[in-house]
């Protein structure tokens, strides 16, 4: 993983930064606070002059990404990175920003594209799909690319959307620089590799400019995926009622003085400590006593600790297959190929660790061990709190996940975890920037929002920032889940906001609360027409929880208000969507 | 000009009722809102009069509200059953309504009425048609209107008593609400167009609850000095020659408000069985015309008679029927608790008293209920306090009602003196006015009782012990010979003096006390019982020892 996401650069070197101490040494607090001035003076010049003096030359490099968890992006990101460090003129761009009259003039671009549901791309990424698609697409001869494409191969259409996109682009006219790579959950060595055949075959203009314009604009957090921040837990609060069958809980967390700061509408990524119960049943199944020292990235560390904190082994990927495979297991890589893509998805979704040892066997030496599993995964948690009305402290909301497997009983490795802490523990996170699911600018546009379950967690966030901003705009909240009772998650917020009319609408849909299942898809398509005129008025809709929920609803408004209608909304970015 | 001080304005429940077009409200709106499971506080004094009372599981309140849920919001239906008699289809369809809707318990209450706990606002509708369907009906069981009419059981026991209950029956059906919203909203009827009135109650109903009961002496099981408006039954050579009337009786009480009490009706005259209708529509006019309506603590008719007069009373009541009561009878009460076992009826027909503590009829006690209501389709009678006849049992199958019932503990199926005597109120967790447990904690608390008064070789006694968790006295507290009224969680005022026939109030004796004071005190009480009078009644002696000088 940490290939992927380097850490960011320092500032200065450590050189310039012991000759800037030397200054500093001695100086008076007035004399310190004279310099800062100075500097400060200094540097607004330079990037005045930089703005209004000759412009950009040297050829501009776009990395193109679309993507809904924030893995493409972050490849994006890192590969942005290393262009601009090299001296290129990189420009980073979402799918969703992109304007289709720019694909012409590019020369060098390249693309991450993940792939979701069936072979789909990332929404944002729709519209240009779309026009690529059309006979409106114009010929690309002066264009070299290279396409990352991102996907999971237990689905059947596997890296479909990058696949398409690469293959398209050719057919334009387009001249492929380096054959598509396509990577599977276990991305980051195949990312890796991309990035280097990149580097190495991307042209830069000879006098490409220094890179000083990208300075970040606001202080940038030294805690990222790769360097998580240990928050320290305020409180952990069941939210469903004793009765509930869908057990879901509130973390609030403090992010102290880690200097994180989000957005409403981004998630936070928590990283897992695997439960004793799991680890040692793998030591127990390995006979391995946990006390072997390993080496985990530079550290030597216990097995045990390895296992709990540093590799995944509360889920099976197809990754862990091919890894088994290296390290001297090949059955497992045979078997997983002979298998139907329902059976291995049932595989993936259902077994842990132990499973897959009691059926391939497992290495005999702990770092062999180590090595054939893969990095531990964090959890990514749409952020359920505004970072303005929860200042410094950032909220989930969290469904318990079980499962049964061969009658057992298994837990999802994060909701288990985060159950479990208590006030003053503390949890890896990092914060993950979801740039698609934003509020309007306008804050008098209409927002209309969908959730169902948890998938109400952004919406919290969204209607305390709007009030908070005393945004003009109407906000529609449609909820959904099983039993008014017991799983009307965060009720007494919702309906203190409809009283008092931050929530213009409330509408719910409990599915089990009478004979026929009702699902908020029901209220979107009842509701169309005057859902229908918000949208006209400038209005933002917004669907969160299941995917099978997303499409319902995608659906339902589709059917009600156009396909046209719908594309605009997603040309326009109005239509946003945030599914797991 | 007038020189009187204006009315005081009258209260928010006045306006509800004014806009409420004849108790319809936006309750039937309210019933489809999935937002909450509550309805509106306006409908909720409205549903009253549908015999719904919305209440929330106040054990779950705190719990509820860490979890940002709002409280567990459910509602209480009483059932309309007048006299307490049903029959076995009536019964078992009670019981599988509240297997199927409720918490699956049948509260049997101090009225003689069923009590549905828990049923959540989804369901309320289905378990208003459900009651329909097995023959009963909620209409006015609560509210400002007439609520269930008491009768000393049991009807199938003489001529006499059959005659009494008809006569409650006929009252009950007299004083019924005459809209059409009952239908409307929980039956799906048709809605009336024409313009509806209330010949009786008019559009502002009463300015309070109501009560009447009948009372067949020397038994005064419904307590009868305890009801707005009471006919004691006077009976010569086995024939019903007529009532006693009673007028301005009633229990509540609000802490820390003086001009609030509890009161026993003034026993005012003598009617024919055939003026019963004449009177009590008469006596409920007078109420509606003159009952306090701005001030709800003191708007039941015991207040409209001490704020004029009795001689008033008497007189506004001659006025309007048009002639006077005759000369009140000669009667005589010896007691207000229910006698337990068989007895036979005129006709050779048995039945049998069961013992259901505290009124609330679950689990093993319920199925053996029902399982008789199934085998032998007798009737029933829910007696004043709070216990259950089996009635009208061949003699040859008396043995068969005694096996099924031989379930439950020893103190259900045996219990003491003191146990079968005592009565509660629900109070916790259901009831919203509850200041501290009472139906929850009296079985405990008889059981502390039983060992005080044990200690003074008294255990066979049959002194009266009530609670409520509330001054407003459902279980008739102020009557008691020991009655405990809730102050606040494990804090009772202690009255005591009650004569154990519910013609005397007994008197608060002391405030705010913990179980453990108020076993002390009774202990040191006891003694001096067995010492100086054992044959009095434990009531009549601490009367005696605490308040003669007073009185």
């Amino acid at each position: 993983m940490a290939a992927v996401n380097p850490l960011p650069q320092p500032i200065l070197t450590a050189e310039k930064q012991s000759e800037l101490a030397q200054i500093a040494n001695g100086m008076s607090r007035e004399q310190l606070m004279w310099s800062s001035g100075f500097l400060a003076g200094l540097a607004s010049s330079q990037l005045q002059g930089l703005a209004e003096g000759e412009p950009v030359s040297g050829e501009t490099v776009t990395i193109l990404y679309a993507s809904q968890t924030g893995n493409g992006k972050r490849v994006a990101q890192a590969l942005a990175d290393q262009l601009a460090d090299k001296g290129a003129n990189a420009q980073l761009v979402d799918f969703a920003d992109y304007r289709k009259q720019q694909l012409a003039k590019e020369t060098q671009l390249f693309a991450v594209i993940s792939t979701h549901g069936e072979g789909d791309p990332p929404d944002a990424a729709e519209p240009l799909f779309r026009f690529l698609a059309s006979k409106r697409a114009p010929k690309l001869e002066n264009l070299r690319y290279a396409v990352l494409a991102l996907g999971d191969s237990s689905y059947e259409f596997y890296c479909e959307a990058g696949r398409k996109f690469d293959e398209r682009l050719a057919e334009l006219g387009a001249q492929r620089l380096i054959d598509r790579v396509d990577c599977d959950v276990d991305y980051a060595d195949s990312a890796a590799s991309w990035q280097a055949d990149v580097l190495e075959r991307v042209e830069i203009g000879s006098d490409a400019p220094s890179n000083v314009i990208n300075l970040p604009k606001r202080v940038r957090s030294e805690f990222n995926r790769a360097n998580p921040y240990h928050a320290e837990i305020l409180e952990v609060q069941a939210i469903t009622s004793r009765e509930s069958r869908s057990h879901t809980f509130h973390v609030e967390l403090d992010l102290g003085d880690s200097q994180l700061t989000y957005e409403p509408g981004d998630a936070l990524g928590v990283y897992p400590i695997n439960h004793p119960t799991l680890v040692e049943a793998v030591l127990k199944a390995s006979r391995l006593s946990g006390e072997e020292s390993v080496q985990v990235a530079d550290s030597t560390i216990s097995l045990r600790e390895a296992l709990a904190e540093h590799r995944e082994i509360n889920q099976i990927s197809a990754a862990t297959f091919k890894r088994w495979a290296a390290a001297g297991i090949a059955s497992a890589v045979e078997a997983f190929d002979g298998m139907q893509p329902a059976e291995r998805r049932e595989l993936l979704n259902s077994w842990v660790l132990t499973d897959f040892i009691a059926q391939f066997g497992v290495p005999k030496d702990a770092q062999v061990l180590v090595d054939a599993l893969p990095a531990i995964e964090p959890r990514l948690y749409s952020i359920a709190s505004s970072p303005v009305t929860a200042e410094g402290e950032v909220h989930l909301t969290v469904a318990r996940l079980t499962w049964k497997n061969a009658d057992q009983e298994r837990f999802g490795a994060a909701t288990r975890y985060l159950e479990d802490l208590g006030p003053g523990d503390a949890a890896r996170v990092y914060v993950e920037p979801n740039t698609s699911f934003r509020l309007p600018e306008d804050p008098n546009a209409p927002i209309i929002m969908v959730g169902a379950g948890t998938g109400v967690a952004p919406f919290r966030a969204f209607v305390d920032h709007r009030v908070e901003q005393g945004a003009g705009g109407p906000n529609w909240l449609i909820f959904g889940h099983r039993h008014l009772r017991s799983d009307f998650l965060y009720q007494i917020e919702w309906l203190r906001h409809h009283k008092e009319g931050n929530l213009a609408r409330l509408d719910v849909a409990f599915s089990r609360d009478q004979e026929e299942k009702r699902y908020v898809q029901h209220l979107v398509a009842e509701n169309a027409e005057e859902i229908g005129e918000q949208l006209k008025a400038g209005g933002h809709f917004y669907v969160c929880g299941a995917i099978a929920m997303g499409q319902a609803v995608e659906a339902a408004l589709e059917d009600a208000l156009g396909e046209e209608f719908m594309d605009q909304m997603r040309e326009e970015k109005r239509w946003h969507r945030d599914v797991y | 000009m007038s020189t009187e001080t204006p009315a005081a304005p009258p209260s928010d429940v006045e306006r509800i009722k004014q806009e409420s077009r004849f108790l319809r409200g936006s309750i039937a709106d309210g019933l489809t809102n999935q937002r909450t499971g509550s309805i509106s506080e306006d409908d909720q004094q409205l549903t009253k009069f549908h015999g719904i009372y919305q209440q929330d599981d106040r054990d779950l309140r705190i719990e509820r509200q860490n979890q940002k849920l709002e409280p567990a919001y459910q509602f209480m239906i009483r059932a309309r059953v007048p006299a307490g008699i049903c029959d076995a289809k009536q019964w078992l369809g009670m019981a599988d309504i509240s297997a199927k809707y409720a918490d699956g318990s049948l509260r049997l209450t101090t009225r003689q009425a069923f009590q549905l706990h828990g049923v959540i606002k989804r369901d309320l509708k289905k378990t208003m048609q459900g009651i329909n369907s097995a023959l009963l009906d909620t209409i006015a069981a609560c509210g400002d209107v007439n609520r269930n009419v008491m009768a000393t059981p049991n009807r199938f026991r003489s001529e006499v008593h059959a005659q009494v209950a008809a006569d409650a029956e006929a009252v009950s059906e007299h004083l019924l609400p005459k809209t059409n919203a009952y239908h409307e909203i929980w039956l799906d009827g048709e809605k009336v167009t024409t313009e509806e009135h209330e010949p009786i109650y008019g559009a502002l109903y009463l300015p309070r609850k109501f009560k009447i009961a009948f009372a067949i002496p020397p038994e005064n099981d419904v307590d009868v000095l305890a009801h707005d408006l009471g006919f004691i039954a006077v009976v010569e050579s086995g024939e019903l020659m007529g009532y006693n009337v009673t007028v301005g009786g009633g229990m509540g009480a609000t802490h820390e408000r003086a001009d609030t009490y509890p009161r026993l009706a003034d026993v005012i005259g003598f009617c024919a069985p055939d003026e019963v209708l004449d009177v009590t529509e008469n006596v409920v006019m007078i109420q509606r015309d003159f009952g306090n309506r701005s001030d709800r603590k003191r708007a039941r008719l015991k207040y409209t008679i001490d704020d004029r007069s009795i001689e008033w009373f008497v007189e506004e009541l001659a006025q309007r029927r048009g002639k006077a009561l005759g000369e009140t009878r000669g009667y005589r009460f010896r007691r207000h608790s229910d006698p337990l076992g068989w007895v036979e009826g005129e006709d050779g027909r048995w039945h049998r008293t069961v013992f259901v503590e505290n009124g609330r009829l679950r689990d093993d006690q319920l199925v053996a209920v029902n399982e008789i209501a199934r085998q032998l389709a007798p009737d029933f009678i829910l007696t004043p306090n709070q216990n259950l006849i089996i009635a009208n049992i061949a003699v040859g199958e008396k043995q068969r009602v005694e096996d099924v019932l031989g379930v439950g503990p020893p103190t259900v199926r045996e219990p003491s003196e003191l146990r079968r005597s005592a009565m509660a109120c629900v109070a916790l967790p259901s009831c919203p006015l509850a200041m501290a447990e009472a139906e929850r904690y009296l079985p405990d608390f008889i059981t502390r009782m039983e060992q005080v008064f044990g200690r003074h070789g008294k255990d066979s006694t049959d002194t009266v012990v009530r609670i409520t968790g509330c001054p407003n006295g459902c279980a008739r507290p102020y009557v008691a010979e020991i009655g405990l009224v809730g102050k606040s969680p494990s804090r009772y005022n202690l009255y005591l003096g009650g004569d154990g026939q519910g013609e005397r109030l007994n008197r608060l004796h002391k405030e705010n006390l913990s179980e453990q004071q108020i076993l002390e005190e009774i202990d040191a009480l006891a003694g001096q019982w067995v010492e100086n009078k054992p044959d009095a009644r434990f009531g009549d002696f601490v009367n005696d020892l605490l308040f003669k000088e007073a009185s």
